[in-house]
């Protein structure tokens, strides 16, 4: 299997942050306090700093847990090929952060389904739908319950994009990008 | 039942339960890759806690002071919940301590206690 999912992304010059490559847990770490400090020293409000850290934190946990070429290094640890970067734009005190990873083909309409049930949904409907969703027993302790992207959406300036690229005959290349 | 005391990890909070001082207390952030395996002896260790409560008299404090959390965590702060309303305990003060100038800690406060208005979750901003 081709590892370099590398190349997904057109990396700008408003590029603050990229990451290429084998992502785990210690790199999401790393990389997720790499990018709170970035922000924080650019004087970032503290809740956009807490936006882009949860939403960095939930794409790549999303990235592990479902990407195709997810490789199980132990007991909950998982590893992962995959692309992903934070833009900042000045101009409205916004950022970018774009990923990118190899799905199985089944789980296109399972990521589609899943934006496509929450997309125009303003704000308050975002999080009764969090609240009825994080109580459903049914649900609960599945990686599937879907709260990644609501969350996603509840703290998004704009709707998720996504966008999906025929890899091979069973895999699709997904890209997202939030606008934070 | 032995009392939990977990130091805060790079990606998992200080957890502190002391059953004879009824104390409870999660600080810090959470978002562990299993976040349900982290948390399940947390949620036992509640359940048995609860089910033990013989002296009606006693205060169980519960303090939440998330700095980030994710997903997962939101599911299991949700079930840590309904274990604390299902026990109808009602010597029992609920904390969820938020950042003044993050609009995000005063929102879900807003849902946790609005979920469980018989909690009575009161907030208190740092």
């Amino acid at each position: 299997m081709d590892n370099k999912v590398t190349l997904c992304l057109a990396i700008d010059g408003n590029s603050i942050y990229k990451f290429s490559g084998k992502m785990n847990e210690k790199n999401m770490i790393n990389s997720a306090n790499t990018i709170e400090k970035l922000l924080i020293s650019q004087s970032a409000p503290k809740d956009k700093v807490q936006n882009v850290f949860e939403l960095f934190i939930e794409t790549i946990q999303n990235i592990l847990n479902y990407a195709s070429n997810s490789i199980e290094l132990s007991k909950n640890k998982r590893e992962v090929t995959c692309d992903c970067s934070l833009s900042f734009f000045t101009k409205d005190n916004t950022y970018i952060l774009e990923s990118c990873n190899l799905i199985h083909k089944e789980n296109k309409a399972l990521i589609k389904d899943r934006i496509d049930s929450i997309a125009g949904l303003d704000k308050q409907s975002l999080r009764k739908l969090l609240r009825k969703n994080s109580r459903s027993k049914k649900k609960k302790h599945n990686y599937g319950a879907g709260l990644g992207y609501i969350i996603m959406s509840l703290k998004s300036k704009l709707p998720i994009e996504i966008e999906f690229t025929e890899y091979n005959n069973t895999m699709f290349k997904y890209r997202q990008k939030l606008v934070i | 039942m032995n009392d939990i005391l977990l130091e805060q990890g790079e990606n998992t909070p200080k957890v502190i339960m002391n059953q004879a001082k009824g104390f409870i207390e999660f600080k810090g952030k959470s978002y562990p890759e299993n976040t349900f395996a982290f948390y399940r002896p947390i949620t036992e260790w509640l359940k048995y806690y609860f089910n033990n409560y013989s002296d009606k008299h006693k205060v169980t404090t519960v303090n939440f002071k998330f700095l980030y959390f994710n997903s997962a965590t939101t599911q299991i702060i949700f079930e840590i919940l309904d274990i604390l309303q299902d026990s109808k305990v009602k010597n029992m003060k609920i904390y969820w301590f938020y950042d003044k100038d993050n609009r995000n800690g005063l929102e879900d406060y807003e849902d946790y206690s609005e979920e469980f208005p018989e909690l009575h979750i009161e907030s208190k901003a740092y």
